[in-house]
């Protein structure tokens, strides 16, 4: 089936027909036109003095015209597309003779569409149409023939309209009134061949609207949707009997779901093995292409390299410049490798003298580590002091932290050498008596702000926290 | 055995002609909306126009407030025939003709219609209009895939058939039966399918799809109520075990042990 089996409410099956007309409008307007073209060309010959009475005709005779592109729809729905010529062919078949009473006393209904592929398509007759009709019948179709009448006097009012837009601003504007009402026989014969022109737009949607409408009810009574699953489940149910109502499309449903039954049939593995390769030998698997590569086969026979060498050059020689070449070339490396030597010492050298004449300067860059800072000078308020007096209030205090660090891992604390002033006052919490504490807290306080944040920090609050100041504020605040 | 694969969601539905358009959301979820075509449209348009003119009745006695009445009358005509798809739309997705016929506006990546899409594609309804009576809107939307007409080409909306809201459908009971093999995905569905839709089919129809399903190993008989048997089984699971869609039966079960 080309069409999605699926259950759909009568409104989507509409919309259904119209996609579907819109896929396949050109060979359903040309199948409108094989069967409406004739007949009107005919009439006009008969009946030109009236045009009236012309398109009544026409308008009777649209069943009849419908049914064409109605009997190429079913085929194509089912996935047989019908040419030009094998179209023509089946017209007998398209129009058969119970297309009569559609186009006699059952032209005036609102279920056209609908009735007509009941009527031409499953063939009942008399009260088995009408029970037939009535199960599968929904108040759709009215509206399907309502809407699909609006659409006709849209597109024939809007092309007169257009063709009425597009003459010229110079040209006189015709009475538009007389492509309505009969006066001057032009104009109303191009109007009337305007609205033929809209029925046969609007005819292949309605068609295929009334199919497609038709189409869903079945697909929602006889659940087509799950026999379509089923049946590419089972290749047993393929080729079982089918008890359904319309043999013309039970015929293309059997042909386009059953799959093959060599694909279900049960297999040894030796078998599935063999097909499994079969398919995987197929140019869809893999490809190959053409690589060139250069391949050791071995030395020449001696012969034909010795005919070669001599050919060319002795042996010694070749040998003597080749391996004057390797010479040469170790040489020059080693002159490169020396070369670079030269130029990286004296920057090496440079940098150690760089870090000399810092380490001279006497100001810590960085905390004070145990492995390369100087050793501290032994009288610490001795040098503090000295440091203050040349304003360098923060050697003092990188002198005093030191000094604390020495005397906690004198204490016997382990402090690792990168061990941060945090971590310091963390071991020391556990150590030390509150008062040394107090002490430690405050150098680190003041030497953080003095070393990270650079912060000016008052030299008298330095020389305060000198062991003997110390001892002496300690003295005072207990006494 | 290439040719029996089970049922590709993607193979047929390429070439099937559908009314279907699908999105995947970020999440690889994927969406289908159902495109809404000429003759529900054109019969919601029926229903707003009788509507609007409801309204204009309505407001008809305004006249009698002299030059006042007739300014108020003319602004209420235009915001009608402007802004009263807008309102709508804005508010709940559908005019209330659309509403009537089941319809909605969408962005066409299936969000809800906005202010500016909204705006746009009402505004445009003057093209679509052209030449007359909206000629060239139905010219348009019998073109495009997704029927749609100039202004929905404009604003990048979409109508679409509101998904109704998901009626509990029961599987007609019966006792459980194993299938005699591991079933795919699709034939899974389709079983399921088959047991919830079994009351719309008639019994002779019934037999024949179970027969066609080719599930049964004893006689085609009772065909049917195998295949309900094994729907049962698909959706409540194996007799006495916890299902794996029966969180009611796993409640019962784990009742007892845990309280001692």
């Amino acid at each position: 089936m080309t069409i999605q089996a699926r259950p759909r409410s009568p409104w989507e099956s509409l919309d259904l027909g119209f996609a579907l007309a819109r896929a396949w409008f050109g060979r359903l307007w040309l199948c409108w036109w094989l069967t409406a073209g004739p007949v009107a060309l005919v009439a006009a010959l008969v009946l030109h003095r009236h045009p009236q009475l012309w398109l009544l005709l026409l308008w009777w005779c649209k069943p009849a015209f419908e049914a064409l592109p109605l009997y190429w729809l079913s085929r194509a729905v089912f996935g047989e597309q019908l040419a030009v010529a094998a179209t023509l062919r089946s017209l007998p078949r398209a129009l058969p003779p119970r297309l009569w009473p559609q186009c006699l006393w059952r032209r005036i209904a609102m279920h056209r569409a609908f009735s007509m592929p009941v009527t031409l398509l499953e063939a009942p007759r008399g009260r088995a149409r009408r029970q037939r009709l009535r199960r599968l019948g929904t108040g759709a179709s009215a509206w399907l023939t309502l809407v699909c009448a609006q659409l006709e006097g849209i597109f024939w009012l809007s092309g007169i309209l257009l063709l009425a837009f597009l003459i010229p601003a110079g040209l006189p504007m015709p009475d538009l009134t007389t492509a309505f009402v009969d006066a001057g026989p032009a104009s109303y014969w191009a109007g009337s061949l305007l609205l033929l022109v809209a029925m046969s737009v609007v005819a292949p949607c309605y068609v295929a609207a009334g199919f497609a409408l038709y189409l869903g009810r079945r697909t929602e009574l006889e659940a087509w949707d799950l026999e379509l699953v089923f049946r590419r489940r089972s290749p047993r149910g393929g080729r079982s009997a089918r008890a359904g109502a319309a043999p013309l499309l039970l015929a293309t449903v059997l042909a386009a779901a059953a799959p093959s039954p060599v694909a279900a049939a049960v297999m040894t593995p030796a078998e599935a093995k063999a097909r499994i390769e079969a398919v995987l030998a197929q140019p869809d698997f893999g490809d190959t292409r053409e690589v060139h590569v250069w391949v050791y086969v071995g030395a020449d026979s001696p012969s034909a390299a010795a005919a070669d060498d001599g050919a060319v050059l002795p042996a010694w020689l070749v040998q003597a410049l080749a391996s004057g070449a390797k010479w040469a070339l170790i040489g020059l490396a080693a002159g490169a490798l020396i070369a670079l030597a030269l130029r990286l010492l004296p920057i090496s050298g440079g940098a150690q003298r760089r870090r000399r004449r810092r380490r001279e300067a006497g100001a810590p860059a960085s905390p004070p580590r145990a492995g390369d800072a100087p050793t501290p000078p032994t009288d610490i308020a001795a040098a503090v002091r000295h440091a203050l007096a040349i304003g360098d209030v923060r050697g003092a205090l990188g002198l005093l932290y030191r000094e604390q660090v020495t005397q906690l891992r004198a204490t016997g604390l382990a402090l690792p050498d990168g061990a941060t002033e945090a971590q310091c006052l963390r071991a020391a919490r556990a150590r030390l008596q509150p008062q040394a504490l107090t002490r430690l807290t405050r150098v680190v306080t003041l030497w953080r702000a003095a070393a990270y944040g650079h912060q000016p920090v008052r030299p008298d609050s330095v020389a305060a926290l000198l062991p003997a100041e110390a001892k002496a504020c300690a003295h005072n605040d207990h006494g | 055995m290439l040719e029996s694969q089970p049922p590709s969601a993607v193979a047929p539905r390429a070439a099937a002609i559908d009314t279907l358009r699908h999105l995947e959301t970020p999440e690889g979820v994927e969406i289908a909306l159902r495109v809404a075509g000429p003759v529900p449209r054109v019969l919601a348009f029926g229903i707003d126009l009788a509507v609007r003119a409801a309204i204009c009745l309505a407001l008809l006695p305004l006249v009698g407030l002299a030059g006042m009445g007739v300014g108020l009358l003319l602004l209420a005509l235009f915001l009608l025939e402007w802004l009263y798809p807008v309102f709508f739309e804005l508010r709940s997705g559908a005019t209330p003709g659309k509403r009537a016929m089941g319809l909605l506006v969408v962005h066409d990546d299936g969000t809800a219609v906005g202010p500016s899409a909204s705006l746009l594609r009402n505004l445009l309804r003057a093209a679509d209009f052209l030449p007359l009576c909206y000629g060239l809107g139905l010219a348009a939307m019998l073109m495009d895939r997704d029927f749609r007409r100039l202004g929905d080409l404009a604003a990048g909306t979409l109508v679409i058939h509101r998904d109704a809201p998901p009626q509990p459908v029961a599987v007609p009971p019966h006792p459980p039966l194993p299938p005699p093999a591991p079933l795919d995905l699709a034939t899974q569905q389709a079983v399921l399918a088959f047991a919830e839709r079994s009351r719309t089919l008639s019994p002779a129809r019934q037999a024949e799809l179970a027969a066609l399903a080719g599930l049964t190993v004893t006689a085609p008989a009772d065909a049917v109520a195998t295949l309900l048997g094994i729907a049962n089984w698909i959706s409540r699971g194996k007799p006495g075990t916890d299902g794996p869609m029966h969180p009611a039966r796993r409640r019962d079960d784990a009742g007892p042990g845990a309280t001692p």
